[in-house]
């Protein structure tokens, strides 16, 4: 299982696949990302009109089967009474029967009462070194704990958070300005989280109302870097091919990428690159003497090395199936470039 | 967060004896050979348990993992472990004519808990299974969300579910459907309409309710005054049970029998003659009682006097006695001798004194008997006197008894009097029958109680359906949650949000034409429910490399649903030899065959093709007929190699379970294999047996039957079970591991999470088998003996007529020498080519694009026919499909169909192929404006097309072009990298089988035919 860092010619065909295609510079690695799922009420609109009906027929009767509320309505109502009893307005008995909740109760009576509308949302944080993690909209969910090094997915991590720090991290988002969620992609609509039992409910468990959970994972991850954003690839853990084609993180605004990516917008310092050819030419047995004394400079996604003291044909004997590819960088994520090798030593 | 390895099951290991090594012998020489030709053997993993089970590890999460999860897991290449659920068994079908494999699909997709991959050509009954899954789900009150790219498996889904009443189902229109004419058919079902017609049911509902609750409420008001006559019925019925009780007591409570003179208690109850004669019968009684009495004492007066004379008689006969005992005692010289003496004659004295005493004791005894008979005398005067007391009261109760059933007879009529008053109304109540039927005042209570509730239920229901009313007329919402399945093209789903909830707020989403979504609208829509089913066509049979794929729901479901390594495998039996073909060749690649004996058994003979890049590829084994049954061929390779190389029947594999076996089964008709007498049984080892039958092949250079595999059986006695039989499969049936290095990932069948419906069922049968036959069965021709006499289901119409082209003196490859000459298509951008057309085309048709006139005059032709054939023989016109890739080319024939009077009634669409998928006509005329001198480009835009070429006819598809294009592109070499563009691939296969199958020879000669000008 390959964890860490993809091979050279796992990157030549993450490279291969991407799209948008990286102009300007490609992160690769793995990243900690907490994942927290939980309650949050998405919108406070009015009820509509099928919904109160179907609760003031149930008044009415006491107490119905589906059957007989869509019998006494007039129309299929199977779904909607069943999302009445999952926003715990209703409550079935054993025997399938819709009795109101005191939550159904209180909204006849109280009709200036807002309608809640409960979803178990997914919230993505980016683990930072700092403690404080940063809200990503990703728009999936990748496969977690699979991408943990082996024998090590049970074992907890000092970087793990609890549901605790990820709802203060979340309850910080919810408090910026919608400037700051437009950026961030945070959805507008959710304005709180929702306790873990809100309401004392009888008898009524609505799906949403579940505790609060959270996932530790771990995303092999493409970042590309472009001049109007920021685009993140899901890579399969087991073979660095791309899993899902489409991005999915996507942050168009410079900003954004600042605050949660900063380290990926500096590149990396001269001596990695230095380090990461050092090791490249080791790995192919050039001798370390031939290895030093090059000029490394790097234009976009290439790393033109110039100053070396190797032939061409040895070079493509070299860099054959893709071996070309470079990783510098010590974080999670390590930058990525094409070896390009410019005019040789004139002293070989 | 702590994801649990859990320890891998034992793997059950059938203990083979010791010359049939499960492993491939490491030493034997067709193995070393399969290595030195780069592993075509695939080798199971000796270790797979000491590496942890990646999917074992999810099922510990504490976090729901929905379908989107689950897919986006699937594609990361991590195969959550599939939940364990319910077999679903539906109480009814809603569609009573899906076949056993589509009810299979529907169980399955409905009880997968997360996520569940459909696959199916197209007219295998996809669309079918759809709208069933959805109203399955949605009578179980589910809500269901059917999308796709375009609109017309919607469409298809919401024709079906129209027919469920039970099943609420609405269309949400994209921007551009609600302005279009053509989207007639789904805007009777958007939420407009559909809104409007569930508001529509439910004010006629409730004016219908509430009318009958104020009716109700009318009945209620005058059943008030039935109350009123129940209660004085009631009273009045009292009355008379009081009186009756009363007599009855009065009767009952002196029972004559228990007392001495019981009509005495109560005298009042006694007549005057019952008294009279009771009188009479006392005095009588006493007098004679005072008679009986005084004799009695008069006899006791006797009695006495008689007692004190036998007393005294026998105080003499003892002082007698004493003196008669004195003489005999005393001598007779004393006083007291002569006392006694003197008192003289003694013994005749006593004799005469017991005589006495004797006498009077007889007259004592004579009285006392006469005293007793007069005591007779009173008892029994007495007991007559009792007699003749009770016979003067039995009379009088006899008497009374009489007089008392009168007056209860009287009394019984006059209750039954009020009972009928009672019923009657009773009667007049609005439920007779919640009214006791005998009137009592505790039933008026209760009748009374009732209507007060039902009173107070009709006023609560009369608010309810009066405010309900009140409400639907003001209401202008949309009545979006009342649906149970929403139906909406995927880019209403991906960019509404006030029309759909977000995530996971579906219990199932239904995802049809999955395969032409990118990753990204797959992940999002499916994210949308909490189970996701996808759908979509089968992954292309000449796809190379599946977890390369463009579509994702292609690579998850070679994730899921791997492909056997050895795709092209067949074992072929001709009289001298049975050949294991392992890879597909074409002529040129048989004629390049080397071939090789091996080693340690040189009658079997190892086939090698040398490889484009050098790498030679183990093509085929043959074994010698006379030494080698199908049994031992089967066997020798399947110990040498350590694999199952196999052709299954169907590419619809099942899982299907006894006490004693699990079956996987490789054929679609399950009835018709179990019944196969040509099958044979294989046991490949102990608890593991093969069944394969013979099947003829037509048309190949030597007479041959094929051996296909029919089920691999698996024995429980012998420890296997579902998941190890899995493990199993994997190893051995040399499933690809999609997308890993091999060894990393294992392949996993999960068959509860995927289903391939692969009979044709849209098409008529020769049409059907001939599309099965090019898809699903590459290299080798099946026998189709029922459609030898039929008309050819496909035709291929090489196009002559109006321009006549130039063609060189060679008739062009793929074209027969009596074929009409072909034309080029004339390209549209191209000014010297575009002033071929008349001015009237050239204004008409676009500034880009191709057209061919010939092909055009061509097709129409072929429709009037076939629009006059149907005409002709008084039948309804054949619906007919013209289609074709070029947009100008459609509207070509759209233009000359018009202005060629088309018929009445005929039902004609022109539309482009991709425009044209799941929809279905009877005849499909496809031109293929194709030009043979030119193959770079692909005459498809997307593979799907070539499924929608040959899957959407019912009866008939009819390609009209140059075969020779069609010949070039079959014969067109492959390039050698990896960069072929998948499309060329698979048409230049597709043109091979299909050439193949229309009987079109290939050859070598080339020309090339140019157009001139076309004058229609």
């Amino acid at each position: 299982m390959s964890a860490g860092s993809p091979a050279s010619p796992q990157i030549a065909g993450l490279v291969r696949h991407l799209q948008p295609p990286p102009d300007a510079a490609l992160w690769v690695g793995t990243l900690r990302i907490h994942r927290l799922q939980a309650t949050v009420p998405v919108a406070d609109e009015r009820p509509a009109l099928p919904e109160l009906g179907v609760l003031r027929a149930v008044r009415v009767l006491g107490s119905a089967t589906t059957v007989e509320l869509s019998e006494l309505i007039g129309i299929p109502l199977a779904s909607l009474v069943r999302r009445l009893g999952e926003q715990g307005m209703l409550t079935a008995d054993p025997t399938g029967r819709w009795r109101l909740t005191p939550q159904g109760q209180r909204q006849l009576d109280e009709p200036q009462t807002s309608w809640p509308r409960w979803q178990r949302r997914k919230f993505h944080f980016l683990h930072h070194p700092d403690g404080r993690p940063r809200y990503i909209a990703l728009t999936v969910s990748g496969p977690g704990p699979l991408a943990e090094p082996q024998g090590r997915g049970s074992e907890p991590k000092p970087s793990d958070l609890d549901a605790p720090a990820l709802a203060e991290a979340l309850d910080h988002c919810i408090q910026q300005s919608g400037d700051w969620k437009r950026l961030h992609r945070f959805p507008l609509e959710v304005r709180r989280m929702v306790p873990d039992a809100p309401e004392p409910w009888a008898g009524a468990a609505p799906r949403g109302c579940r505790p609060a959970a959270v996932r530790n994972e771990q995303y092999s991850l493409a970042v590309v870097l472009h001049k109007d954003g920021l685009y993140a690839f899901l890579a399969s853990p087991l073979t660095w091919t791309l899993a899902v084609r489409d991005p999915i993180l996507s942050l168009t605004s410079r900003d954004a990428v600042a605050e949660t990516f900063g380290e990926l917008l500096a590149d990396p310092d001269p001596e990695s690159w230095h380090a990461a050819w050092r090791g490249w030419c080791q790995a192919r047995g050039i001798p370390l003497p031939e290895a030093s004394g090059i000029h490394i400079q790097r234009r976009g996604l290439t790393l033109v090395v110039s100053g070396h003291p190797l032939r061409p044909e040895r070079l493509r004997a070299l860099t054959m199936d893709e071996e070309n590819w470079l990783l510098a960088g010590t974080g999670p994520l390590r930058c990525a470039a094409r070896l390009e090798f410019g005019r040789p030593s004139p002293h070989p | 967060m702590r994801p649990t390895v859990l320890p891998s099951p034992e793997q059950p290991r059938a203990t083979g004896s010791s010359d049939e090594p499960l492993v491939p012998c490491p030493g034997s020489a067709l193995q070393d050979r399969t290595d030195a030709l780069g592993g075509a053997a695939h080798r199971p993993q000796a270790a797979s348990g000491s590496r942890p089970d990646t999917s074992d590890r999810l099922a510990d999460s504490d976090s729901e993992l929905t379908g989107a999860d689950t897919l986006c897991a699937v594609l990361c290449g991590v195969v959550p472990p599939c939940p364990a659920a319910e077999i679903f068994s539906p109480a009814t079908w809603f569609d009573p004519a899906l076949t056993p494999a589509q009810q299979q699909a529907v169980r399955q997709a409905v009880a997968v808990e997360d996520l569940f991959l459909l696959v199916g050509a197209p007219g295998t009954g996809k669309s079918r299974v759809v709208a069933e899954i959805a109203a399955q789900a949605a009578s179980q009150g589910q809500r269901v969300l059917v999308t796709a790219p375009k609109a017309a498996p919607l469409d298809a889904c919401l024709e079906r579910l129209q027919n469920y009443p039970a099943i609420s189902a609405v269309r949400l229109l994209a921007p551009h459907e609600e302005t279009n004419p053509s989207a007639g058919p789904a805007r009777n079902w958007c939420l407009e309409r559909q809104t409007a017609c569930l508001r529509q049911r439910c004010r006629e509902q409730a004016a219908q309710q509430l009318a009958a609750w104020q009716q109700r409420g009318q009945t209620l008001q005058e059943e008030a005054r039935l109350v009123l006559e129940l209660r004085q019925l009631a009273i009045r019925r009292h009355e008379l049970d009081e009186q009756r009780e009363r007599l009855r007591n009065g009767a009952d409570n002196n029972p004559p029998a228990q007392t001495e003179n019981p009509l005495r208690a109560d005298p009042r109850s006694l007549a005057a003659e019952c008294e009279r004669l009771l009188a009479e019968e006392e005095k009588r009684h006493l007098a004679t009682l005072n008679d009986l009495d005084q004799r009695i004492q008069q006899a006791l007066e006797a009695c006495r006097q008689k007692e004190q004379e036998h007393v005294a008689w026998l105080a003499r006969v003892r002082e007698q006695e004493l003196v008669v005992q004195t003489r005999k005692v005393w001598k007779p010289f004393s006083l007291r001798f002569w006392a006694c003496w003197l008192q003289g004659r003694a013994p005749q004295r006593l004799e005469e004194f017991r005589q006495r005493a004797e006498e009077a004791e007889a007259a004592v005894r004579e009285a006392c008997g006469e005293l007793d008979a007069l005591r007779q005398q009173r008892l029994a005067a007495e007991q007559r006197h009792q007699v003749a007391c009770q016979q003067i009261l039995a009379d009088e109760a006899a008497r009374r008894q009489a007089e008392l059933d009168a007056q209860l007879a009287r009394l019984d009529e006059v209750a039954e009097q009020v009972n009928r008053l009672w019923n009657e109304c009773r009667g007049r109540f609005c439920q007779p029958q919640r009214v006791p039927p005998f009137p009592s005042r505790e039933a008026v209570e209760a009748v009374e109680t009732a209507r007060q509730k039902a009173l107070e239920e009709q006023a609560a229901f009369q608010r309810f359906w009066s405010g309900w009313q009140s409400e639907l007329a003001r209401d202008a919402s949309d009545w979006l949650a009342c649906f149970a399945v929403v139906a909406a093209p995927a880019e209403v789903v991906l960019n509404s949000e006030r029309l759909l909830p977000g995530e996971g707020d579906y219990d199932l989403v239904v995802i049809e034409q999955a395969d032409r979504l990118s990753d990204g609208e797959l992940l999002a829509l499916a994210r949308r429910g909490r189970r996701c089913v996808l759908v979509g066509l089968p992954p292309w049979p000449t796809d190379p490399d599946p977890a390369q794929s463009a579509s994702a729901f292609h690579r998850a479901w070679h994730r899921l649903h791997p492909m056997l390594k050895h795709r092209d495998c067949h074992w072929l039996e001709t009289d001298s030899e049975i050949v294991c073909q392992l890879a597909a060749l074409t002529e040129l690649d048989r004629r390049r065959l080397e071939a090789e004996p091996l080693a340690d058994h040189p009658e079997v003979e190892l086939r090698i093709l040398p490889g484009p890049t050098g790498r030679p590829i183990l093509a085929e084994v043959a074994f010698p007929h006379a030494s080698f049954s199908i049994a031992q061929s089967k066997g020798f390779l399947y110990r040498q190699l350590g694999e199952l190389p196999l052709r299954p029947e169907s590419e619809a594999w099942s899982w299907s379970q006894s006490d004693s076996l699990v079956v996987l089964e490789l054929s679609e008709d399950l009835e018709d294999s179990r019944s196969h007498v040509d099958s044979v049984r294989l046991e490949l080892e102990p608890g593991i047996v093969e069944v394969v039958v013979r099947c003829p092949v037509e048309n190949e250079p030597v007479p041959a039957a094929q051996w296909r595999t029919q089920r691999l059986e698996f024995s429980r006695l012998a420890g296997w079970d579902v998941s190890s039989v899995q493990r199993w499969l994997s190893e051995r049936l040399a499933l690809v591991p999609p997308g890993s290095a091999r060894g990393v990932s294992p392949a996993f069948l999960d068959m509860r999470r995927t289903n391939w419906l692969a009979r044709n069922l849209r098409a008529e049968r020769p049409l059907a088998e001939f599309v099965h036959a090019c898809w699903a069965v590459p290299s080798v021709r099946v026998s189709r003996a029922e459609s030898r006499h039929e008309p050819p289901p496909l035709r291929l119409e090489a196009v002559g007529g109006a321009c006549s082209p130039r063609t060189s003196s060679k008739t062009p490859k793929g074209r027969r020498a009596s074929d009409p000459p072909a034309t080029l298509p004339i390209d549209l951008s191209d000014p010297r080519q575009r002033q071929r057309l008349p001015l009237e085309l050239q204004l008409k048709l676009p500034m880009r694009g191709q057209v061919n006139p010939a092909e055009a005059e061509h097709i129409v032709a072929l429709l009037s026919r076939q629009i006059g054939q149907s005409n002709g023989m008084n039948c309804t016109p054949a619906s007919c499909a013209v289609l074709s890739w070029a947009e100008p080319q459609l509207l070509l024939m759209e233009h000359l169909w018009r202005k060629s009077a088309p018929a009445d009634g005929a039902h004609v669409v022109f539309a482009t192929l991709s425009a044209f998928r799941d929809r279905q006509a009877d005849v499909v005329l496809v031109s293929l404006v194709a030009s043979p001198a030119v193959v770079a480009t692909p005459l498809a835009e997307h593979p799907a097309d070539w499924w929608t070429m040959l899957g959407s006819a019912r009866r008939e598809v009819i390609l009209v072009g140059d075969p020779a294009a069609l010949a070039r592109r079959a014969e067109a070499e492959a390039t050698a990298d990896a960069f072929e563009n998948p499309l060329h691939r698979l048409e230049r296969e597709l043109c091979r089988r299909l050439l193949r199958e229309l009987g079109v020879p290939l050859g070598k000669t080339s020309g090339v035919a140019v157009a001139e000008d076309y004058r229609p």
